[in-house]
């Protein structure tokens, strides 16, 4: 039973995981920019929530600070990132590089290095009985079907919406996108707001579950990446698989020892870019 | 009326000077070629007129409006479709996806997806294929018919009998009379000669980046044509 529910902890924080990566994968699908942010942006937003909730309350938090995210997004995209586009691979993984620091520095500033968190009254603490030995979070849950829910939208607008197509053509061969009307750059912000935005939800049932300091980005960072990895690139539903085999990897390794169990992680990780370095599910080609 | 107007046009790859004074005139539901040889210029007229390269002198007038300031994509929103070389089909979209990618402008018209099956049936037969899969003449009739769910006013279509067998080259150009009777001027670029002035009503002919003959397709002496196709004349 210890490892049932091992294995049914670590899938639901898969779907943190998950959230916290796929606007990473659509980010480098769209335009091939790797966003070295991507973390500190996720911390960002659930700083965001914990400034606003002070004045407010959580949800005006929420509801104010996800926006600001997607806004955020779009305009950095077409001021700086777009330009740096055209200076070749390395260009914007700098710049992605310099929006860390700047983040992680400007918190510190305005929130110093203490631990902060999202107060969200009993709701962290819920749970629900399955068995007798076996019961979930609700807040697990919440963020394990938020996962599966921004997935599947992101898949359903990439799939059956006009600029849906449009990114992914673009993403395809931006050239050719000129030629049918598609202005790239504006697509491109779009493509980046997105990101941020889930990059918002990620961060906030982040700090809903645990405290966070402004230093937190790169982790989160590196288990979406590794969530992006085992995946396969470029593939929606991979990153979501990929972020569930990384929480189920960490939660199988905690069980053994409570030490291992972000090394177990990244055990899965390398296990995974050794024998299948194409990822779980890689972006096919045909259908 | 005059479609568009081009005049004294040139465009340059680095110091490499690619059109020399170039001049065109298009009207609405007219078919216009451009012959010439290898390197001749011919794609990168194509390219100027459709914005996805600068022209370094000259002007381009579409509707009366002078366009060289615009970009590629507000070219297309202003009526100006390329099909360009090498199809640039997206190759992880489906058939369907391509046309309706193509419909991205919003431009209303005649082409649909229903009318652009009817056009060419056998896309319909392909459409749930990605382009990836599709072969060359389906790949040149799909870069074709996404270039008209733009409902562009005039096409411009870089060489459409490139690489193609000769019962798609013919099924390809017999699609052009269906796409003119909507008033939608062509101006197609071509190696193959008679092609062009079969389909034509007007030639010009291009030999390293200067118009060195033009005229009524129908008119043009074929030994004429080829002695500045190849540069042989006096020019």
């Amino acid at each position: 039973m210890v490892w049932t529910n091992a294995i049914i902890q670590g899938l639901l924080t898969g779907g943190l995981y998950a959230l916290l990566a796929s606007g990473l994968s659509l980010i480098f699908g769209v335009m091939r920019i790797v966003n070295l942010s991507h973390g500190d942006f996720s911390i960002l937003a659930a700083y965001g929530v914990v400034a606003l909730a002070i004045h407010s309350n959580m949800w005006v938090g929420i509801l104010v600070s996800l926006p600001v995210m997607a806004i955020l997004g779009y305009l950095l995209q077409r001021t700086i990132l777009n330009r740096s586009l055209s200076q070749g691979a390395l260009a914007p993984l700098l710049v992605t590089f310099a929006f860390s620091i700047i983040i992680q520095n400007l918190l510190l500033q305005f929130f110093s290095a203490d631990n902060k968190s999202i107060q969200t009254g009993r709701f962290a603490s819920m749970s629900i009985h399955l068995l007798k030995n076996l019961q979930i979070g609700i807040l697990p849950l919440v963020t394990f079907l938020m996962g599966i829910f921004v997935t599947l939208t992101l898949h359903v607008f990439l799939n059956y919406s006009r600029v849906g197509r449009a990114l992914r053509a673009s993403s395809d061969d931006p050239g050719a996108a000129d030629l049918v009307g598609i202005n790239n750059r504006h697509i491109y912000g779009i493509a980046t707001a997105i990101g941020l935005f889930s990059a918002g939800i990620g961060g906030v049932l982040f700090g809903m579950r645990t405290q966070f300091a402004p230093s937190f980005g790169p982790i989160a960072l590196i288990f979406a990446f590794e969530a992006v990895i085992i995946g396969g690139l470029g593939s929606l539903w991979g990153t979501l698989i990929g972020g569930i085999v990384l929480g189920i990897g960490q939660s199988i390794g905690a069980q053994i020892r409570p030490s291992y169990g972000v090394l177990a992680g990244h055990l899965v990780f390398i296990a995974i870019l050794i024998f299948r370095p194409q990822g779980l599910m890689p972006k096919q080609k045909e259908r | 009326m005059t479609l568009l107007e081009i005049v004294n046009v040139e465009a340059r790859y680095g110091d490499l000077n690619a059109l020399f004074g170039v001049s065109l005139q298009i009207s609405a539901g007219e078919v216009r070629s451009v012959i010439g040889a290898n390197g001749a210029g011919k794609s990168t007229l194509l390219k100027v007129i459709a914005g996805t390269m600068p022209a370094t002198q000259g002007s381009i007038k579409f509707n009366g409006h002078d366009i060289k300031g615009l970009s590629a994509d507000k070219r297309v929103r202003a009526g100006i479709s390329l099909v360009p070389e090498g199809r640039r089909i997206f190759p992880s979209l489906t058939v369907e996806e391509n046309l309706k990618v193509g419909a991205y402008s919003k431009r209303k018209g005649h082409w649909d997806l229903n009318t652009i099956k009817a056009l060419y049936p056998l896309l319909a037969d392909r459409w749930d294929r990605i382009g990836f899969h599709c072969s060359g003449g389906e790949l040149q009739m799909l870069s074709i018919g996404r270039a008209l769910m733009a409902n562009p006013e005039i096409l411009l279509i870089d060489e459409a009998s490139l690489g193609l067998a000769p019962v798609v080259v013919a099924q390809v150009y017999e699609s052009l009379s269906q796409i003119t009777s909507q008033g939608t001027a062509v101006l197609i670029v071509e190696q193959d000669m008679r092609q062009a002035l079969k389909a034509s009503t007007y030639s010009s002919v291009l030999l390293e980046g200067r118009v060195v003959l033009e005229g009524k397709s129908a008119e043009l002496n074929e030994n004429a044509i080829h002695k500045a196709y190849f540069g042989m004349g006096d020019r």
